[in-house]
This record gives structure tokens, sequence and C-alpha cells, in this order.
């Protein structure tokens, strides 16, 4: 590997169950991204971690996260509609968005795409499988992918 | 206007028309037959008296007394006539009066000639000449006026006649004009039931074709218009049912489709601890102990295939269908080589009719041909050599489509629980599978309005029919 993993990216989990939030952190542990994960509990949380709202109130907004993984079945605000916000604002729209989701709909699919995210990933059950997942996602987006030039705010 | 009294009215009218049509045409008839009657009696008295005049006259140069006698009968004939005549008009009457009476003038004047001639020996010849010369002119004057008379009354019975013949005629083309309108209005009348009625039939064919939204537009005052009334009433309530029970449906598939979506992810927890706790303490555990974890997470694995079948299967009823041709034989070699590739050490021989192209949902059919072809892959795979066919054949006078191997076969007892979900005939062991494919493939026929339905023999092998009715 050429590239070194840079650790100063951070990466939003937004997910509500804490199995998964659980599950999630030690498949990245176990493939050695080592990143700082900020979890987000619900779609607000989500909100207002990327807009400085809330419980992030006077956050340093230009520390924005390398990519979010994002459930799209969460409580007050859903995925598609936290997607739909960072979508819509100038800051936050080229972020990448990962969509980890159980939901293979097709409507969520479809919506999800439409949306913008960048990635639509069904969380295999067999946790072999979710830990390959998560290497190869996190491979790609922290390491191969080359993240947008983000404007400073 | 109620169908039973336009039928009534249209019934009545027509039996009054035809009574009188063919009562003016008989009376009419009657009467141009009483006139040709006249007419026949008005020239044989013209006739009969002309042979009278003629008699008289003839009597006149002979004296012979065979004459006397004819006239006697000729006479005698012409009262006859006379008496049987029964004219109508008044001017007939007149003539006829004026003729009755010349007859008797004329008949007392031949009798006077008659005498004349049989006493002329006893007196001198001069005065019977003259006697005789002013009877004869006497005689052939009067019968000279009868002539004519009859002659008149000949022309005016003729008249009558032609009168009433022509008035015949105009009758019998009034009656035809009639009839012509009293069955016209019959057709009208019959046309305006039977038009609405027809339309309710095509309404109710377009209806029972699927078509729920069809509304019969019969505008009348009648059976017919209730009637319709009453089939669109129904159309829209059978509408709602069916609505009703759509949305059941749907609510039980959506049920379905998000409980087995739910149970995922406690699986995945169950799944992803047992694991980490494989991981982190292992080496704490005894075999036994590791045993127990490897069996919660094949468990948790068995499960979640489970799932995902219970998924694919609401996904067939949610997804929507895209009907177009799709060519069988080629989706079924493309399966083939599938299973091929990730078999490549097996024996089997496959036998694909070509040119199998059926009306359907291609991706739908594929899984169904998927589904049969990979069963009888797998349930062949016990044998050292198998023979997969796929073709079609007629049942009852439809094109089915078949899957045959002859492989490890099912027993008939069971077949009615094959296409039922997460039921098996083979142990995992001996066939790996959940019991959901053809749950999946009896499915997706269903929705293609066709049948599936298989025959099987233990160890001998099992067909899969199935036929496709979208078209």
């Amino acid at each position: 590997m050429s590239k070194e993993l840079d650790l100063n990216k951070k990466i939003l989990l937004v997910e509500d169950n804490l199995d998964d939030v659980a599950l999630t952190m030690r498949a990245l542990k176990k493939n050695k991204i080592l990143n700082e994960v900020i979890v987000a509990n619900d779609g607000v949380e989500a909100l207002d971690y990327m807009f400085g709202t809330g419980k992030y109130i006077g956050r340093d907004l230009n520390d924005v996260p390398s990519v979010i993984l994002l459930d799209l079945k969460l409580p007050r605000i859903d995925g598609l509609e936290v997607l739909r916000r960072i979508r819509a604002d100038e800051s936050t729209k080229m972020i990448p968005v990962v969509i980890l989701t159980s939901s293979k709909e097709e409507h969520d699919l479809v919506e999800g795409y439409t949306l913008g995210c960048n990635s639509y990933i069904r969380k295999p059950i067999d946790f072999d499988r979710f830990l390959e997942a998560v290497n190869q996602l996190g491979m790609y987006w922290l390491l191969i992918n080359e993240p947008p030039p983000l404007k400073k705010r | 206007m109620r169908i039973k009294t336009l039928l009534l009215i249209n019934a009545a009218f027509f039996i009054i028309i035809i009574l009188l049509i063919s009562l003016v045409i008989s009376w009419a008839g009657q009467k141009e037959n009483d006139a040709k009657e006249e007419k026949i009696l008005a020239d044989a008295i013209l006739m009969d008296v002309n042979e009278l005049r003629a008699l008289a006259f003839d009597y006149s140069r002979h004296h012979e007394e065979r004459i006397v006698v004819q006239w006697t009968i000729k006479l005698d004939e012409l009262k006859k006539l006379i008496d049987k005549a029964d004219f109508k008009t008044s001017r007939q009457k007149e003539i006829l009066d004026s003729i009755h009476y010349n007859i008797d003038s004329v008949e007392s004047s031949f009798s006077d000639f008659v005498t004349n001639n049989a006493i002329q020996t006893s007196r001198d010849t001069a005065t019977y000449q003259q006697r005789e010369d002013l009877l004869v002119s006497l005689l052939l004057l009067k019968t000279q006026m009868i002539v004519l008379d009859a002659f008149k009354l000949s022309e005016e019975s003729n008249v009558i006649f032609n009168m009433a013949s022509q008035s015949n005629r105009i009758i019998v083309i009034f009656s035809l004009i009639l009839a012509a309108i009293t069955i016209s209005v019959s057709i009208l009348i019959m046309r305006s039931i039977v038009q609405p009625l027809s339309r309710l039939y095509e309404g109710a064919r377009i209806i029972g074709s699927g078509n729920l939204d069809y509304q019969v537009d019969i505008k009348s005052y009648d059976e017919i218009n209730r009637l319709s009334n009453a089939f669109n009433q129904m159309t829209a309530k059978l509408k709602e049912r069916t609505s009703h029970l759509e949305s059941a449906i749907q609510e039980m598939e959506d049920f379905a489709y998000s409980a087995s979506h739910d149970l995922r992810t406690p699986l995945r927890g169950i799944d992803g601890f047992s694991q980490a706790f494989l991981e982190d303490y292992g080496e704490n555990l005894d075999e036994t102990g590791r045993d127990y974890l490897n069996r919660v997470r094949a468990a948790s694995q068995k499960m979640s295939d489970i799932i995902d079948g219970m998924l694919s299967l609401s996904s067939i009823t949610r997804k929507k269908m895209q009907i177009q041709e799709v060519d069988l034989s080629g989706l079924a070699a493309t399966i083939i080589r599938k299973l091929r590739i990730n078999q490549p050490q097996r024996n089997v021989e496959f036998v694909i009719a070509q040119g199998l192209i059926a009306t359907g949902d291609p991706q739908m059919l594929g899984i169904v041909l998927e589904n049969l072809l990979g069963n009888a892959w797998k349930f062949t795979s016990r044998h050292q050599s198998a023979r997969i066919e796929f073709g079609e054949k007629l049942a009852d006078g439809k094109t089915a489509y078949f899957v045959r191997d002859d492989g490890a076969g099912f027993d008939m007892a069971y077949a009615d629980k094959l296409f039922k979900p997460f039921e098996r005939q083979h142990t995992e062991v001996e066939f790996p599978g959940i019991g959901i494919g053809l749950a999946i493939v009896k499915r997706i026929i269903n929705r293609h309005r066709g049948k599936v339905w298989a025959e099987g023999e233990v160890e001998k092998g099992a067909i899969f029919y199935f036929t496709l009715n979208y078209l």
C-alpha cells in the first residue's frame, strides 16, 4: 500500500441500533480502520453534527467527515431525509454518503441513488461477510477515493 | 316507458292495424265485387234487350209463330234479370224503373201486334197494313228506348265498377303503407330493447375481463335502465370489495415484509456477537463450548436464509410486472451454463426444446426456470449421471412447459405440499435448501394466471409443469 490511512479523517456513523453500532465499530477495528467514528443515533443527531446545531452547537464545521455511513430506518428523521438535507446544503453536498442498511427494497435503493448516495450496501447477517463489507468500504472511501475539495466556512 | 307496457302497446297496435287492414280490404273487395256483378247484370240486360228488339223486328218481317215463342222466353228472362237486379245508386234505380215501365209497355204492344196479325184475315188488308205499320213503329220505338236505357245502365254500372276498383287499389296501397309503418314501429321498439341489452352484455364482458372502472351508460327510462343502474352499482361494490381485498393482502404482505426485515437486525447481533465471543474468548472455552457457539452461528445463518426466502417470496407479490415476450429457451440455456460452471464435474445431459417463446415478466420467468432447473440439478446430484429436459407439451388444450429430471423424485402422496413455503421432502443433509423455491415458482405462475403442478416417483425423477395465461 503506497498510501497510509489518514487518521485525521473522521467517519460519521448514523445508526440507531446499538448492537449494529458495536458490530460496525468492531468490524472497523478488525480491519485496522482506526479513524475517529462519530456516532449519531438518529437523523436529528446526524443533522445536528453536520450543521453544528443542537448538542453540536459551536462545533468547528470545517472538520467534515470523510464519509458518512447512513442507516435508513431511523427514529425521528429517517435516513433518506438526512441524505436529502445533506445534499441540499452547499457546504455538505459533496461529502460521500454510503447507505448501510438492512433494507433491500427497490424503492429505498432508487430513492437513495436519486438523492445522490455514493454507495448502497445491504448489511449482511453473516458477521464474516459484514466484516468484509466494512473492510472494503473503509478501504475504498478512506484510502482509494480522493475526497472532493471542501470549501472552508 | 316500461318494456312490458311497450310490448303490450306494440302487440295491441299490431293486432288492431292488421284487423283494420283486413277489414278494409275485404270491404273494398266486396264493394268491387258487387260493382262487378252489377256491371255483368247490366250488360246481360243490354244483351237481352237487344235480342228482344231484333226479335220484334224479325216478327214484323216474317210473322212466324216461332218468333213469338222466342220473344216470350226472352221477355221472361229479361224480367227475371230485372227482378233480380239490386242496384245501389238512385240513378241506376231510375233507369231500371224506366226499363221496367217500357218493358211492360213493349209487352202489351207486342201482344197487340200479335193479335193484329192473328185477325188479319177478317179485315181488309189496307186497314190491317196501316195498323201493323203503326204497331211495328211503336214497338221498335219502345224497344229502342229500352235499349238506350240499358246502355245507360251498363255505362253507369261500368263507371261505378271502375270507381270501386280504383278505390280498392288505393285502399290496398294505403294498407301496405300502414303495414310498413306498423312493422317499422315494432322494429324500433324491439331495437330500443335489444340495443341497450347488447350494450349491457358488452359492459358485462368488459367488466368480466377485469376492467372494474367500466360503467354501462344507458339512457332510457325502462327496466333496462334499472338493470344497468343495478349493474353499475354491483360493479362499484365489486370494485370496492376487490380494493378492500387487495389492500388487506397488501397489508399482510407489508407485515410479512417488515417483520422478516426487522428480524434481520437482532439476528445480525446474534451472529456478530457469537463471532466476537468466539474470537475474543474462544481460547477460554473447551471444544463443546466452541461447538455450541458455532451452532448458534449456523442456526442464525439458517434463519437468515429463511428470512431472505420470505423476503423474496413477498417481493414477488410486491413487484410490478413487465409483460413482454420472453425467450424461455434462451433463459434456460443461460441458467444451465451457470449450473455447469459451478459444478463442472457433474455428468448431466441437458435437452432443451428450441424456440420456446412465452409472454410474461422476463425477470420472474427467469426465477421460475432458475428454481425448476436448479432443483432438477440439485435432486439429480446423488446419481452418477442425469438427464434434464426442458420442453413444452399440450395439457388440456393449453401449452404447458415442463422440466423433467431422472433424479430423487418424490412421493406423489405429498405432491400438494411441494409448493408450500418451507415444506421439504428431503432432509437438509440429503439435499440442502430451505424449501422456498417452489413456493416462489407457484407465486410467479399465479401472477401469470397460470397453473403449476408436478408428477414424480421416488428415485425415478420428477416433472414440473407450468402454464402461463398472460395474453
